[in-house]
């Protein structure tokens, strides 16, 4: 069934007001450079936030649980590929000995032909990577970087370009090594293919299991597309080696063994929960010197607490009941932070000129 | 500090204000959209290995933000139900973003109207009819079916259609003067 394009159907919005919407929703000028130091601190580190742990873990099972699919299709392409050999290597030897013309046809859909084409995406993949993101998505946006080897095969060598790259490895091991019980022919179409010049990372990464491929890390990943990337841009090697460095060993330790998230323990969210309780009791008795002695323990006690936002707005309502000196600085401070935030409307309040 | 190879600081470069605007846009508040944001960009330094060019980079960080914004709501949900009880809080403002002038608030009209939408058709709509993606390259991004994102679409441009109306509407009753 064709799907209608939902451009047919009338966006609320004219293009102009949609441009206008993704500026006036973008970030401030100094985001990206505010957000960048921490988060290449974290990156160096590998230290996470609760939720980028919950959705790091979630992910990793996501693509354990595909690695495995992949595996067990493999294994059934594997399995598939072998009886096709033995099958067509019997008939090609029927064949032989019963002199039929229709020998050289078998040998044309021969399934090493396939596997010289499985194996030259595979080869072509880290070419690929090595370059900016638009040509990643390039590599698969383009097959026909193989298909001139592919139009030459049967259908069965069409599902294999189909299939994706990192799931035809294990077929790949079948056609490279000779002991391969299930492989009676000689490889024919193996040898002749001109094999494009791939550094030598990518010969031992090609028989590598989609499993391993999965293992790695991003760091590995640098590592990987150095060679073509040193021959292009100079400044490359230079964050391989740096990311080479133990802080890189503790990003694949955490990316090979990822820790499961470590949620708020219940008992530290009560405890401030009953701190700000204390200190809202505080103020609706208008007893703002205890409210405060309460918010400044929660300050003391949790720095990064989950409700210190609440806590600086209570603070700054506490300080404006008392009619602190301090109360504008910190009202003011608190509502230029979180002018459009739930509490501010709170905080304007109380801290309204009598 | 070693800083993430040449291909991530790319990534981020090109994509930091659409993700930004994307963590915005699917409900995380102006004050935290910092956090969000960055813990997309973590998140993504860490899967950069599962991300093998199926998809448009833009895609695959929409799919990560989709994520992270669930989460940072659903915290943000608990927290508010928790605060609730302890502070006896009233839960509206007095004063709503639509007391000025509809047209100088236009930002803070479609992110109170997307408020009405639920988070599948939110994300449909943002990446639809905001950040103009195509409806193939949405069911990539939000791993659904074609025609999963062209029904989600129709009833959110419903649903947006009529919430702006109805905030037009407010707007009108409050102060004639200003249409």
């Amino acid at each position: 069934m064709r799907a209608r394009d939902p451009k047919q159907e009338q966006p609320l919005f004219s293009p102009e007001t949609r441009a206008a919407l993704r500026r006036e929703l973008g970030p401030d000028a100094h985001a990206q450079a505010r957000v960048r130091g921490a988060l290449w601190s974290h990156v160096a580190t590998g230290s996470l936030s609760p939720a980028a742990q919950r959705i790091d873990a979630l992910l990793q099972a996501k693509a354990s649980a595909t690695a495995t699919q992949a595996a067990g299709t493999a294994s059934i392409k594997t399995t598939l590929a072998a009886t096709v050999h033995s099958v067509t290597g019997k008939v090609i030897l029927v064949g032989i000995l019963v002199g039929g013309a229709g020998t050289a046809a078998v040998m044309r859909s021969a399934p090493a032909s396939d596997h010289a084409a499985v194996a030259k995406p595979q080869l072509a993949a880290p070419m690929l990577e090595r370059t900016s993101p638009a040509s990643d998505h390039a590599a698969v946006a383009k097959p026909q970087l193989a298909a001139p080897m592919l139009e030459r095969t049967s259908p069965a060598s069409e599902y294999a370009a189909v299939a994706k790259p990192q799931h035809t490895a294990p077929m790949l091991e079948v056609a490279v090594h000779p002991e391969t019980p299930a492989a009676p022919l000689p490889e024919p179409d193996l040898g002749a293919t001109p094999l494009p010049a791939a550094p030598p990372h990518t010969t031992a990464a090609a028989p590598r299991s989609q499993h391993q491929r999965r293992e790695r890390t991003p760091q590995t990943r640098s590592l990987e597309r150095a060679p073509a990337v040193s021959s292009e841009a100079p400044a490359a090697p230079q964050q391989v080696t740096s990311s080479s460095s133990p802080p890189q060993e503790q990003l694949a330790e955490n990316v090979q063994a990822p820790t499961a998230p470590e949620p708020r323990p219940q008992h530290e969210l009560g405890a401030e929960l009953q701190l700000v309780r204390a200190a809202s009791d505080a103020l609706q008795r208008r007893d703002t010197d205890s409210a405060l002695a309460q918010l400044q323990r929660h300050a003391a006690l949790f720095p990064r607490g989950a409700l210190r936002v609440e806590v600086e707005a209570l603070r700054a309502i506490a300080l404006c009941l008392a009619e602190s000196d301090d109360s504008a600085a910190v009202s003011g401070r608190f509502l230029e932070l979180h002018a459009s935030g739930p509490l501010a409307e709170r905080v304007r309040r109380a801290c309204r000129p009598r | 500090v070693n800083a993430p190879d040449a291909y991530f600081t790319q990534l981020y470069e090109e994509h930091f204000d659409f993700v930004w605007r994307s963590v915005r846009m699917l409900g995380v508040a102006a004050e935290t959209a910092d956090d969000a944001a960055q813990d997309v960009f973590v998140v993504a330094h860490r899967r950069l290995a599962d991300f093998e060019g199926r998809s448009l980079p833009r895609t695959w960080l929409f799919a990560i933000a989709v994520r992270v914004v669930k989460d940072y709501r659903r915290s943000r949900r608990r927290k508010m139900r928790l605060l609730d009880r302890v502070m006896h809080m009233d839960r509206e403002p007095a004063n709503t973003p639509f007391d000025a002038a509809l047209g100088s608030e236009r930002r803070d009209t479609v992110l109170c109207a997307l408020e009405a939408l639920a988070d599948e058709q939110r994300a449909v709509f943002v990446l639809a009819d905001i950040e103009e993606l195509s409806a193939p390259e949405i069911a990539q991004a939000l791993e659904v079916k074609l025609n999963t994102v062209y029904s989600r679409l129709r009833s959110a441009r419903k649903i947006m259609a009529e919430r702006l109306a109805q905030l037009s509407q407010d707007k009108l009753l409050d102060d004639p003067e200003s249409v």
